[in-house]
């Protein structure tokens, strides 16, 4: 038996080369096996023609030489100014790095012989690395046999393998249908939208990629100025990742001194902790106690908010003498903040744990859970990407606060996320509520769930004053109005 | 970055046969070749192939391994046991990793996929060399 000399190319076979697309790779499995043959399909306006042009400027920007030949699609000035208006764009690799021609003459003339043919001349002229072939369509359209279409995606697949040129075909169609177009590339990518109401949302399903371990499902992704960014379904991530929190027994105070006293010094360091509570109980103040005990111990804290701008929550903490401003100041505090309307809960969750991991923040207060459920788009995927959310902040050992609404009327707890209930998601829960005695509303605080034991579980009086939250002595409800009139009396003193 | 692009042939015309029973691959490297300058006949497997070298003489041979009637090494063997076609330069190709006919007497042995550029190389060395 003898061994094949050259077998260095089977050590590049599968060897893979970068999109270029952020995001992108990682759905990929890490980049696009090179010298193969790909159909990115979708229909108009699915965003084919930006990707491929995005992959193809990327890898012109690195000294390849890259081809883009068109069939019926538009015209290569309008291509370019639609292109140029995106940041990776950049009009000195055009006729230099970046070719183009049109093939639909040939494919008129000669049939798919004839482009085939141009292709082969084009690619040994030019020795490209790159080959995008817009309004591939066409090449169906010109109705060929089914068995010589077959033959020409066959042929072209040699073709680009021999030729070492990873090729790009753009069609706008949709489906995994079982046309040679589909079955006869290494990989098939679909763009597509998606309507949720008036909302709609890109999206990008990678359904074969040969040779590559990608992601499977949908993975939104936005076109903005720098051309497309694909955010991968951070389910998927965190299912492919299992990646483990180092479960720390370190604790982290509330920065409320009377409440780590009850709970034996705080919560587990990477832990989530949801504080559950009637509007204006005092649920926001308490994260920004968290918070700012964080940061006066010059940790970095990130707080992701939905309703209460950075200005209103800055005059906020200030009207109970917490000076957050000094620390945006100086870098150790960030508010990422978005109204709940048609922002990405992909995007923000990718922000948010890049900030995370960039920052290396230890503290995350999230105020308003319903808000970042509420841009969950797809029905039933509120619970797994939470828990996804959740278990990559555990990893990054971020100890994390999230306030969640009940009901303004009535003692109902909330139906949670897909109706299950929180304690499987958060480590602790802390029921802030408001107790009527007396046709009087008092705040009251109690531990719902604390992962390590020893907490006094008994309902606390919760006072707010100038100086933020603090504690009072547990005590039962008939207990509660003396209470009460007892601090009282001690404001008025004071 | 890939190297420049490899000088073309066309002067020479030589003709080149490509033995191989996948279609793509013959169609492939026919078009690459022609536009490179040589002529080119294929057959689609060995015994088709020796009925195409009695037609045409080629001044060098590709040929597939793995192939039905005929394979790429029992045709070496005939053509380099005859006189008439001994001295074609005959390039094996194969996508096996091994090729059991240890004995095979051709001029070169290359691992599919082959990438055009090397493959082209080679054949103008084996054609100088002869």
């Amino acid at each position: 038996m003898k061994k094949l000399q050259n077998n260095s190319q089977t050590k590049h076979r599968l060897s893979l080369t970068s999109s270029g697309v952020p995001g992108f790779d990682e759905v990929l499995g890490g980049g696009f096996p090179r010298h193969s043959l790909y159909l990115i399909q979708g229909l108009a306006g699915s965003g084919k023609t930006t990707l491929a042009c995005q992959i193809g400027f990327d890898h012109a920007a690195k000294g390849e030489k890259v081809l883009i030949l068109t069939l019926i699609a538009e015209t290569h000035g309008k291509m370019l100014n639609h292109l140029s208006n995106f940041s990776f764009f950049d009009e000195q690799l055009i006729g230099q790095n970046i070719l183009m021609f049109g093939g639909y003459n040939e494919l008129v003339k000669g049939g798919l012989d004839g482009l085939l043919q141009l292709i082969t001349g084009m690619l040994a002229k030019h020795n490209a690395d790159i080959l995008i072939i817009d309004g591939f369509r066409s090449v169906r359209d010109s109705s060929p046999t089914t068995i010589g279409l077959s033959e020409f995606m066959l042929s072209l697949n040699s073709l680009v393998a021999s030729m070492e040129c990873t090729t790009f075909l753009l069609s706008p169609t949709e489906g995994n249908v079982a046309d040679s177009e589909n079955t006869l590339v290494d990989g098939l990518i679909e763009l597509s939208q998606h309507q949720e109401g008036m909302q709609l949302i890109r999206e990008v399903k990678v359904f074969k990629i040969r040779g590559s371990k990608h992601l499977l499902g949908r993975h939104v992704f936005e076109v903005g100025e720098n051309g497309v960014v694909v955010y991968p379904r951070l389910e998927a991530i965190s299912t492919n990742n299992r990646t483990m929190d180092a479960a720390s027994s370190a604790l982290v105070g509330f920065g409320i001194p009377g409440w780590n006293n009850i709970t034996k010094g705080g919560v587990n360091k990477g832990s989530t902790t949801e504080l559950l509570g009637n509007p204006g109980v005092g649920k926001t103040l308490m994260g920004l106690h968290f918070i700012y005990e964080g940061l006066q111990s010059g940790e970095n804290c990130l707080i992701l908010g939905f309703y209460e701008s950075p200005p209103r929550l800055i005059a906020k903490a200030r009207s109970v003498n917490i000076d957050l401003a000094k620390f945006i100041d100086n870098g150790q505090l960030q508010i990422i903040w978005n109204p709940p309307l048609e922002i990405s809960v992909d995007a923000l969750a990718h922000q948010t744990l890049e900030n995370a991991s960039e920052r290396k923040v230890s503290r995350l207060f999230i105020d308003g859970m319903d808000g970042l459920l509420d841009i969950v788009m797809h029905a039933g995927r509120a619970r797994p990407f939470l828990t996804a959310f959740i278990n990559e902040l555990r990893s990054r050992q971020v100890t994390t606060f999230i306030t969640r609404e009940l009901p303004y009327l009535g003692d109902r707890l909330p139906k949670n996320i897909d109706n299950s209930p929180s304690s499987i998601l958060y480590e602790n829960i802390m029921l802030l509520q408001y107790v009527e005695i007396s046709g009087i509303n008092h705040r009251q605080i109690a531990v719902l769930k604390l992962r390590q034991n020893g907490y006094d579980s008994a309902n606390h009086v919760m006072l707010i004053s100038d100086h933020g939250v603090s504690i009072g002595r547990s005590i039962s409800a008939e207990k509660l109005t003396q209470e009460i009139i007892k601090n009282n009396a001690l404001n008025n003193e004071s | 970055m890939k190297k420049d692009v490899i000088t073309k042939a066309t002067d020479d015309a030589h003709i080149i046969l490509i033995v191989d029973d996948e279609t793509d691959i013959t169609i492939t490297y026919a078009m690459l070749f022609e536009y490179h300058g040589f002529r080119v006949s294929t057959a689609c497997d060995g015994q088709s192939a020796l009925q195409a070298i009695n037609l045409l003489t080629p001044h060098i041979i590709l040929s597939d391994y793995m192939m039905p009637l005929m394979n790429g090494a029992e045709l070496c063997r005939t053509l380099k046991q005859d006189p008439r076609w001994k001295n074609i330069p005959f390039i094996l190709s194969s996508a096996a990793f091994h090729i059991n006919d240890i004995d095979t007497p051709y001029d070169l042995l290359m691992q599919k996929p082959v990438v055009f550029g090397e493959l082209l190389t080679e054949v103008l060395r084996l054609l100088e060399k002869k």
